[in-house]
């Protein structure tokens, strides 16, 4: 008998924690016009990595030209497949939003997730930066130019070690880039994010590492390590003196500016005056001044791409990533499974 | 940057951490889980003031119940029962509760000196820190399982194993392969070890509680605010000499990866029954050293711990392994460039490592007696209430579903294992030590670019050479001194 007491009192215990939790958590919903309630933003990595770092500058902008409350939930895991997936499986409404990143065009390739691809299953809505990564050497290289390096490579095969932030990232496809129009040889070392590999550069872990330039250029600047050049065509604006790939090797310059792209993703079966509403506030954002100055800090470029033009440009992207994984042997699955065309 | 607020927070913090780990069953780990899924949505500042608080907090809020009730309140007050609760028998419990008191005040802030010291030398190091030298630590930790493994040293290894296996679910991190996966989105992030913490620490701990017919007795005593405060009599002199090798060992300790105040205070309650010839009370019986030395050391060991967490981005102990994602959360980058890029945190954190310890104190002395009122919470309202802190903590870590699952699974597994008499301490160090111990051999072969070169550089390296001798010299100092606190349990 006594447990039987005892067993309600748990249970209404419980319950009543369970309905206190409800009830200081659940928002009023109302129907009416786009944007009517908060929307919810998904990052599919952690707080601090670049994805987020960008989300965040692009989304407080965003808030105030919809004019409703706009909150930001990291979601890590599976190359941000995770949180990818979960803003496909919520109602089509445009209340729950993608921002994304390069991850996505190697989901299928690397086999992270091989059902969902980034311009057929999301509608893109801004595509608004691209970052650069560098190759950069430890301060007391005997390198001091990006001629010297890759020379050095295509004499000793696989004699160089270079640090990237993972299998598939772009440090790693932007090496292996290197490897297949050049002919030279690395040994690529995958460390957790691209944290770790800047500071293993600094520490003459490795021979060089491959980051995105935000992330090493306070350390260039300090002489903690040596940035040898970007991988683009033109120079970067702010850090001109630093040469380019696409100036020293020519053969590279059909694969530059090669960087990550990060934007804004909804659902295709978005309606088309959400999509429509949605797509103007973000003119808007990336008109600003705020959003120059932010690129500005973080050495982003800024593109503007929506609709049918984001989905060339995603198409083109992802296809150069995919067989450059796919020839150098890294990828775990043909691109021409998916029907991703050859570049 | 410190304000009001955040000191506040922090004595929030404090406040909070003591209460719940005084608490028999959630322990610092689980309490530090708990809080740090409260600040998700606080500033970074105040969010650290508030976990660093909670963690000086929990610390003393253990020794609280290893006294009062023979439970130790955390796995770190462990040593503490050996003669808190012979004192409490003679009915000495205030003084015991007060030496423990000071002790831990004193070994607290002698850790926040070392880290002071230690921290920024280890910080210069810290980039000559390659895969060798992070794969030798690791392995140091891991071999620590021995300890953690309570004297059933196979059944320590059996949950270890589990652990390592765990570990190995997910992304290869090498070449980015599925292992294990199953082809499940569930696995593919492999699993979080905050989520298998909160099960197997937490949820367990309801599940085990559930099971239990009795509640837990309260004692009757009240601890006059007098009595508890230090004294310069004999009791209080005696019980600072231990301070000399405590403090040491308990910081050392710390500094290994995976092992914090739980170790620390066994090896300073071993340490000091070896050295000192004439306590007080024979220990067992209630000698005041046997009290003060755990509580020096378990509390030095903290500076320890965050040394290696904030230096080298490796936890020293599973408490850390949380305050350090919860650190990654709230944008910090605890790692090699720490001391280089955010210094000023590290200041910071020293200072409210300070305060929180002061706070600590305080709150201990007075609320010691209110304490005792809130351990007599019937279970029935308790335990709910755990269950779904369980439930929340593990699915606000990445907003993510498939971890309240997974937690739940841990839930059950640390039952069985609590049934079965396995230690879960070897598999959470498994699930957090296993992976840089694989990342860190993958990456140093393929640095070094053969098994030859391999082992050569374990001798060539300095820094890996010093661990080398570091691990072969623990497990001398294992075999004679950790002996006799074992046989002792």
């Amino acid at each position: 008998m006594s447990y039987i007491i005892k067993f309600k009192r748990y249970l209404i215990s419980t319950i009543l924690v369970i309905s206190l939790l409800l009830v200081a958590f659940t928002p009023g919903t109302v129907n009416a016009e786009y944007p009517e309630r908060s929307i919810n933003v998904f990052i599919g990595f952690s707080a601090g990595g670049p994805t987020d770092v960008i989300g965040r500058g692009v989304v407080p902008l965003l808030e105030e030209e919809l004019d409703v409350g706009m909150g930001i939930t990291n979601m890590p895991g599976a190359a941000s497949a995770t949180a990818g997936r979960h803003v496909l499986n919520q109602k089509a409404d445009g209340y729950s939003l993608f921002f994304g990143s390069e991850a996505m065009s190697v989901w299928q390739t690397m086999g992270i997730n091989e059902e969902l691809n980034p311009y057929e299953d999301f509608y893109p809505v801004k595509l608004v930066a691209e970052a650069t990564p560098v190759l950069a050497v430890p301060p007391n290289s005997e390198f001091d130019s990006a001629e010297e390096f890759v020379d050095y490579a295509i004499e000793n095969p696989g004699e160089l070690r270079i640090g990237t932030a993972g299998p598939g990232t772009v440090p790693h496809v932007s090496g292996l880039i290197l490897e297949k129009q050049l002919g030279a040889e690395f040994t690529f070392v995958p460390y957790q994010g691209g944290a770790p590999a800047v500071t293993a550069v600094m520490g003459s872990q490795v021979d060089a590492t491959i980051e995105m330039v935000q992330s090493m250029v306070e350390a260039h600047k300090a002489n903690k390590l040596k940035i040898l050049a970007t991988f683009t065509n033109e120079p970067l604006k702010g850090l001109e003196s630093i040469p380019t790939f696409g100036d020293q090797f020519p053969e590279l310059q059909s694969y530059l500016p090669y960087g990550p792209y990060f934007g804004l993703f909804a659902s295709k079966d978005l309606p088309q005056d959400v999509k429509d509403k949605l797509e103007s506030a973000m003119n808007k954002v990336i008109a600003t001044q705020r959003w120059d100055e932010y690129c500005e800090k973080f050495y982003l470029t800024q593109i503007d791409y929506s609709g049918e033009e984001a989905v060339d440009y995603l198409r083109g992207w992802t296809s150069r990533a995919a067989w450059v994984l796919y020839d150098t042997g890294a990828a775990k699955n043909s691109p021409a499974e998916f029907n991703i065309p050859k570049p | 940057m410190i304000s009001f607020t955040i000191i506040l927070y922090n004595l929030v913090g404090v406040i909070i951490g003591f209460i719940m780990g005084s608490m028999p069953g959630l322990t610092v780990t689980m309490t530090m889980t708990l809080i740090v899924s409260l600040t998700f949505g606080f500033g970074m500042e105040t969010a650290l003031a508030f976990i660093v608080g909670a963690f000086a907090g929990g610390i003393a809020g253990g020794s609280l119940s290893a006294i009062a009730l023979n439970i130790p309140g955390t796995a770190a007050s462990v040593a503490t029962t050996f003669d808190g609760h012979p004192l409490k028998n003679r009915g000495e419990a205030a003084t015991a509760l007060g030496v423990a008191l000071f002790a831990s005040t004193i070994g607290g802030l002698m850790s926040i000196v070392f880290l002071a010291i230690i921290g920024p030398i280890i910080g210069d190091l810290a980039l000559s820190f390659g895969s060798q030298e992070y794969l030798f630590l690791t392995l140091w930790g891991l071999s620590l399982i021995a300890f953690l493994s309570k004297g059933d040293f196979i059944k320590g290894i059996i949950s270890a194993c589990l652990g390592l296996f765990v570990g190995t679910i997910g992304m290869d991190p090498i070449t980015g392969a599925m292992r294990l996966t199953f082809g499940s989105d569930m696995l593919m992030g492999g699993v979080h070890f905050v989520v298998a913490m909160i099960g197997l620490f937490g949820m367990k701990e309801v599940l085990v509680n559930l099971d239990r017919k009795a509640d837990f007795s309260v004692s009757k005593d009240n601890f006059k605010f007098s009595k508890l405060l230090p004294k310069f009599n004999d009791i209080y002199k005696s019980t600072l000499k231990p301070i000399l090798w405590c403090g040491p060992i308990g910081s050392i300790i710390g500094l290994i990866p995976g092992t914090g105040g739980d170790i620390g205070s066994l090896v300073g309650y071993g340490f000091t029954k070896q050295i000192m010839k004439n306590p007080s009370r024979p220990f067992g019986e209630g000698a005041y050293e046997g009290v003060a030395a755990p509580e020096m050391a378990n509390h030095s060991a903290m500076g320890g711990a965050y040394t290696t967490m904030l230096t080298l981005g490796i936890p020293g102990d599973s408490v850390t392994a949380v305050i350090l994602g919860s650190f990654y959360l709230h944008g910090l980058q605890p790692g090699p460039t720490f001391m280089i890029t955010e210094r000023k945190y590290f200041y910071l954190i020293i200072a409210l490592l300070g305060i929180g310890t002061i706070f600590t104190y305080l709150v201990g002395l007075l609320g010691s007696n209110a304490m005792l009122r809130v351990l007599s919470i019937p279970r029935w309202v308790l335990l709910p209430f755990i269950a779904i802190l369980c439930v929340i903590g593990s699915y606000a870590l990445q907003n993510n579903l498939n971890h309240v699952y997974m937690m739940i699974g841990f839930g059950v597994l640390g039952y069985l294992f609590d049934k079965a008499k396995f230690p879960v301490s070897p598999i959470i160090l498994g699930i957090i030590l296993g992976p840089i111990v694989e990342r860190s051999f993958r990456q140093a072969l393929i640095n070094t670019g053969s098994v030859s070169s391999l082992l050569m550089s374990f001798v060539t390296r300095p820094i890996t050479l010093i661990i080398i001798i570091l691990i072969v010299g623990s497990f001398i100092f294992q075999s004679s001194i950790f002996g006799t606190v074992l046989e002792e349990k």
